[in-house]
């Protein structure tokens, strides 16, 4: 495996780096970057996956520092035993400080992490019987991991040199394994669309927290490697200036890639000693290396070399047009994977598998949307709702997903109180919907859109991930059979490495059903999904919905379209003005005169429809 | 312990009433431009530096230096949205955070090595016998400077409301595109809203730096508490700010009396995550129609 070549090769040659460095100045340099390359990619955790604006995460840098410095002072803790219970404390920090910031959204989390950081600097300062306060805390035992005598004459430092190469090394093997699985889909879900993240099963807040956390527990680690190396602590350590040093690591090496924040980390942090006039300025450079990486490398370092990387590809597919575009797929298309259960629902149904809506009414204010609409969904149905715009159908849409609360009734599915719970909830319990605007992951390829999908019915644990473990790779296999599955029936095979966002619009909607489709819930809500197709699209819309329903799945669909509408359903739930007018078979439907009177109007009002 | 608590309400009215100032700088070009300004907190230092010079070197009065200050901080303010917001327009939100952070970052800096770390005093041009009150005195400064506090807050309220630019800076604020489409000079506006927000912070950097010193940097602490005004305040409503304001100076004001001055700090992080835990949205519920 080439990758795994490079990668070990790159390894190596990062932990012979003393051989070739050897002043102690420069030593000094490359160890403190090396440590900073931990918190760097904690940050990138929360900030570059989830994309969560976490503006004040690098302070469990001196979170970490300091709970070490203090375990291995005051309790006498080995010292590789109290920077791994550091980082474990510093990751249940960063934990109860992410909690009630995440009640905040965007720019305003950011702040809120940054008013914790600033409090746990005054508490540094302050809590003297603890900390020593502004004195800070000298004489931190150095870090060692190998017996006295057992040493073989290398320096300390190319010792240290050397462990922090190999942690670093364990370090992004396991990130790798974490980002690809179904825990690093949902950060990335989470940042692409937190919406239909939520609408696909995936919980917004625990994954926010696992990566908030995670991103914790890797500053602290990083925060008791450097307690230990310089041998001393103080409340500059939670201070902006770290602050600002990490975050030029992470946007100047390459936000949210893996080895991006470590190339950051490792440049960014020798180069302003390299470039380094006076003490003095040290923060007028960092600012001005942060502004211009901001404006000349909006992709970090690592964007540069994919740059590099695409122009020399363009020129070689210029020199040799008849190559092989792009990479070969995973799974070829040729032989779709049958194995496992494909796309049937995952969730063992119950014996009363359908939905009830429940005297639902809906107010925004004055605006009564839904007025006591009842009506039941069996399982196994196709069953239409229709109504001029304005009816009210979307908002039954959003009621039934979790998206609001109706004012008064409720929506049970299989028995199950629906309306009330969270989106990520009520995916979980295997009901799923598209949207009538266009909803996807728009720089993700449609591979990846669909892969994402498959959360509601292959979670993993920590465990298995890491571990790679033979449950968890099986559970990999059936959700790739499940892709290409949901691939083939929505004839997007072939534009699999697309990004989703320079698809057509028929190509959006039909991935926008292969979503729907790899959750593999029992009950799917269709919003217009036949809106604004052409009539060979509407007609492969058809036959899908028909082989979904073939599967054991239950459809309820909103649409306009009412030549597909009559063939398809077996039943249609008409509103009006937010009020069920009507409901029975297409053909009563077609026949009944209060329908004829809502999309005609009456024959005094005919002239103004 | 009556007197005490007396006194240190009505300190912290005064004091709060700064920091709503500051907060108000923050939030116009927040709500303006949707730019956090991390250098918020230098042009608040620069104001009190521009002060003390004007007061040191040119020798005029106390007023005309803060006039003065608030003019040049004004011109810096147009400096940083040029070179570090303007070029970043159609970027990220956070891209545009970061590149005002790395601006704070340099001018901290640059103040520090032309004008050294040390803290320098404004001299006062108020006689110093206090005025007393019953049980609580107070300098003529604290007194002038709460007034003229009062006078920046209606005076922006005012132009916001009453003017034309302010109704073109509010019109781009509710709707940027039906706003172009009405021939606002967009990037007009957002030099005089970062113009704008600067001389606030200047104001509030000369006011308070003529009452606690200036050193470079002592804009760290008001650009946070500024943040954590227009978050309580409920983003977006002048009322709400600087009700927030004068509450969170009672509440340092009586943890400087009454518990340890160390901790005034905490106050306003801790008042915020209270805030945030409990009502997200934050205390606003009046005074909404503000900018």
């Amino acid at each position: 495996m080439p990758r795994r070549a490079a990668w070990t090769l790159a390894a190596v040659l990062l932990a012979a780096l003393p051989a070739v460095v050897t002043s102690p100045y420069a030593r000094h340099v490359v160890i403190t970057a090396l440590v900073f390359t931990f918190v760097a990619l904690g940050l990138n955790l929360i900030f570059g996956y989830a994309g969560q604006h976490a503006f004040g995460h690098p302070m469990f840098f001196g979170v970490g520092a300091y709970a070490s410095a203090l375990l291995a002072l005051e309790a006498k803790w080995p010292v590789a035993l109290a920077i791994v219970a550091g980082a474990a404390i510093t990751m249940m920090i960063a934990a109860a400080v992410g909690y009630p910031c995440f009640r905040l959204r965007g720019i305003y989390f950011g702040v809120a992490t940054f008013a914790f950081a600033r409090v746990i600097y005054i508490v540094a300062q302050n809590w003297v019987s603890l900390t020593r306060g502004p004195m800070g805390i000298p004489a931190v035992p150095p870090l060692d991991v190998l017996p006295a005598g057992w040493t073989g004459g290398v320096a300390t430092e190319t010792r240290l040199h050397v462990v922090l190469v190999a942690l670093l090394a364990v370090t992004l093997f396991l990130l790798d394994r974490v980002i690809d699985s179904p825990i690093g889909r949902a950060w990335i879900a989470i940042r692409e669309n937190e919406g239909l993240a939520a609408s696909v099963g995936i919980r917004p807040l625990r994954y926010k927290m696992a990566a908030f956390a995670g991103g914790g527990l890797l500053a602290g680690l990083g925060g008791g490697l450097y307690a230990h190396y310089i041998g001393f602590v103080s409340p500059t350590e939670l201070g902006f200036h770290y602050i600002g040093i990490v975050f030029i690591m992470m946007i100047g090496g390459g936000t949210g890639t893996l080895v991006g924040p470590v190339i950051g980390a490792l440049v960014f942090g020798v180069l302003p000693e390299v470039l380094r006039v006076a003490e003095s300025a040290r923060n007028t450079l960092l600012g001005g290396i942060l502004l211009l990486s901001i404006a000349f490398l909006p992709e970090g370092l690592v964007g540069l070399w994919g740059r590099a990387a695409r122009s020399i590809e363009r020129r070689r597919r210029a020199a040799a047009p008849s190559g092989p575009a792009g990479r070969e797929p995973r799974a070829s298309s040729a032989e779709p994977r049958t194995a496992g259960r494909g796309l049937s629902p995952r969730l063992a149904g119950t014996a009363d598998d359908s939905l009830e809506v429940r005297g639902v009414t809906k107010r925004f204010g004055g605006l009564t949307v839904l007025r006591d609409v009842t009506f039941t969904v069996r399982a196994g149905e196709i069953v239409g709702l229709i109504g001029p715009n304005g009816a009210g159908k979307t908002t039954l849409f959003n009621i039934a997903t979790g998206f609001l609360e109706p004012t008064a009734g409720e929506v049970r599915y299989g028995g199950e109180r629906v309306s009330g719970r969270a989106p990520a909830s009520i995916a979980a319990l295997g009901i799923t919907r598209t949207f009538q605007i266009t909803n996807l992951f728009p720089e993700l390829t449609v591979e990846d859109n669909v892969r994402i999908a498959a959360h509601t019915w292959a979670r993993a644990g920590v465990a298995g991930v890491l571990s790679r473990s033979r449950r968890y790779r099986a559970a990999e296999r059936e959700i790739d059979g499940a892709v290409e599955q949901a691939l083939a029936l929505t004839r997007l095979t072939a534009e699999r490495r697309t990004p989703a966002r320079v698809l057509s619009y028929g190509a959006q909607r039909s991935l926008e059903m292969a979503v729907a489709l790899a959750t593999c819930s029992r009950l799917v809500l269709l919003d217009e999904p036949a809106a604004g197709l052409n009539a060979e699209e509407t007609e492969q819309l058809r036959a899908l919905v028909v082989t979904l329903r073939g599967r054991g799945t239950t459809i309820l669909v909103i649409e306009h379209d009412m030549r597909l509408v009559m063939g398809l359903c077996d039943r249609i739930v008409v509103l009006d003005h937010g009020e069920k007018i009507a409901e029975g078979t297409p053909r009563a439907i077609v026949d009944d005169p209060q329908v004829v009177e809502a999309y005609l109007g009456t024959p005094e009002g005919a002239g103004h429809a | 312990m009556i007197e005490l608590g007396l006194q240190q309400v009505v300190n912290g009215l005064l004091v709060g009433a700064i920091y709503a100032v500051m907060a108000l700088g923050l939030m116009v070009i927040l709500g303006i431009l949707n730019v956090i300004n991390m250098a918020q907190g230098e042009l608040y230092m620069l104001g009190g530096y521009f002060s003390y010079f004007a007061i040191a070197l040119l020798h005029v009065d106390y007023f005309t230096s803060i006039a003065l200050a608030m003019l040049l901080t004004a011109g810096c303010g147009v400096v940083v949205e040029r070179l570090a917001v303007r070029p970043l327009r159609d970027r990220p939100f956070f891209t545009v955070f970061l590149s005002t952070f790395a601006a704070s970052m340099v001018l901290q800096d640059l103040a520090q090595i032309f004008w050294t770390p040390e803290p320098r005093e404004i001299p006062s041009p108020f006689a110093p016998a206090p005025i007393v009150l019953g049980p609580v005195f107070l300098t003529r400064q604290r007194v002038f400077v709460f007034l003229l506090a009062l006078v920046m807050v209606a005076a922006f309220t005012a132009f916001l409301r009453w003017t034309r630019v302010g109704m073109a800076i509010r019109a781009l604020a509710r709707d940027r595109e039906a706003a172009l489409l009405m021939g606002i000079d967009a990037e007009r506006m957002y030099m005089l809203t970062f113009a704008l927000g600067s001389a606030l912070a200047a104001a509030a950097g000369a006011l308070l730096g003529a009452m606690f010193n200036v050193y470079p940097t002592m804009g760290e602490l008001p650009l946070l508490k500024g943040f954590a005004l227009v978050i309580m305040g409920g983003m977006g409503s002048v009322g709400g700010v600087f009700v927030s304001g004068l509450i969170l100076g009672v509440a340092e004001g009586l943890t400087a009396g009454f518990l340890s001055t160390r901790w005034v700090d905490v106050v306003a992080f801790g008042t915020l995550i209270v805030v945030l835990l409990i009502r997200p949205e934050g205390l606003s519920g009046w005074g909404r129609r503000g900018a």
